[in-house]
């Protein structure tokens, strides 16, 4: 018995039946941002791991090959930018600038506050990717030295916050353009607000995914040259 | 959608050589996506069968962050101890660069 949850054939299958719970908690419940089917599929995998007993290790090893296919999902993340390219023709200063100031603004104020409440560098580095798309913010985790458990977290408890409270925040601050709905959205929330934002609109849709890429390759590059 | 995934294969595996050279501020992953990208650009958009792989396994997404995310089970600890900077590091972080992203793009359109 204790064989068979220890093969990759478990982990697998766990990993797999977790994900297809998630998606039918999310339907079942009407589909709010809070219960995205990768967060519903963490806890069901998190609740076996402690029910079975079995290592956090062990469980990795196994589903090894799932946690793989992220870098082959991250590369064919160019695919949705390359569909979006047309977009930053038509507004490519402003879009550069508000890239450039996001980035800075959406890391620093996060790490800056964390920095304030005396949290270690480990946290600290966990936390500078948290507006960015989750396969980025755990390969640069993983790279620049912070948990990336802790940062898929962080990016996931981000986009829900941006998807739930966005559309209230956008109309109190008076932002109606949809090239400026989009990029808060997608810059600041990556694919959950993504999703949020596509039901504002095709246009502020289209900017908020192209936001997810741009956000992802400026935050990375940032990171990987300051923490080498 | 094997062709598809053994170019998308070779991108990542491209990244991961390109990650040894010293210096190199890019995961092999970020750095296989942008040579991907650039094949996009070069080819004008690619054809089916890599195309047809990219989106089926973007529908997935979420799937490939279980077994990093799950590692949360061992650092409980660590959140339990810091539970007040990092909430208040997400919600006004957060709510800042909002604001921010959204009037300045506004401004810099008009």
């Amino acid at each position: 018995m204790t064989a068979l949850i220890n093969s990759p054939h478990f982990a697998i299958t766990l990993t797999l039946a977790a994900y297809l719970a998630g998606h039918w908690i999310y339907r079942l419940t009407g589909k709010p941002s809070f219960l995205q089917p990768v967060v519903s599929g963490i806890a069901l995998v998190c609740l076996a791991l402690y029910v079975l007993g079995l290592d956090y290790e062990r469980y990795m090893d196994g589903a090894a090959i799932i946690h793989f296919m992220l870098g082959t999902v991250t590369v064919a993340l160019a695919l949705p930018l390359y569909q979006n390219l047309k977009l930053i023709r038509t507004h490519l200063k402003p879009l550069a600038i508000t890239l450039a100031v996001s980035g800075i603004v959406a890391s620093g104020t996060a790490v800056g506050i964390l920095w304030l409440t005396g949290a270690d560098r480990g946290m600290l580095l966990s936390m500078a990717t948290k507006s960015i798309t989750t396969p980025f913010a755990i390969s640069v985790t993983e790279t620049i030295g912070g948990y990336p458990p802790l940062a898929a977290a962080f990016v996931m408890v981000t986009g829900i916050l941006v998807a739930a409270f966005g559309g209230p925040i956008l109309r109190i601050t008076g932002v109606t353009h949809p090239a400026a709905r989009g990029c808060a959205m997608g810059m600041t929330g990556h694919g959950v607000a993504t999703a949020r934002a596509f039901e504002m609109g095709p246009e502020t849709g289209a900017f908020s995914a192209l936001s997810i890429g741009l956000m992802g390759l400026y935050t990375a590059v940032v990171l990987g040259l300051i923490m080498p | 959608m094997l062709r598809g995934l053994t170019l998308i294969l070779a991108f990542q595996l491209a990244g991961l050589a390109l990650e040894q050279i010293p210096g190199m501020p890019l995961p092999g992953p970020i750095t296989g996506m942008i040579l991907f990208f650039l094949y996009l650009l070069v080819t004008d958009g690619g054809f089916d069968p890599e195309r047809e792989t990219a989106r089926k396994l973007l529908n997935h997404m979420p799937l490939f962050f279980i077994p990093a995310g799950a590692g949360i089970i061992t650092l409980g600890s660590l959140l339990q101890e810091q539970a007040l900077g990092i909430t208040l590091a997400l919600t006004l972080g957060t709510l800042v660069a909002f604001v921010v992203t959204g009037l300045l793009m506004q401004w810099l359109i008009r």
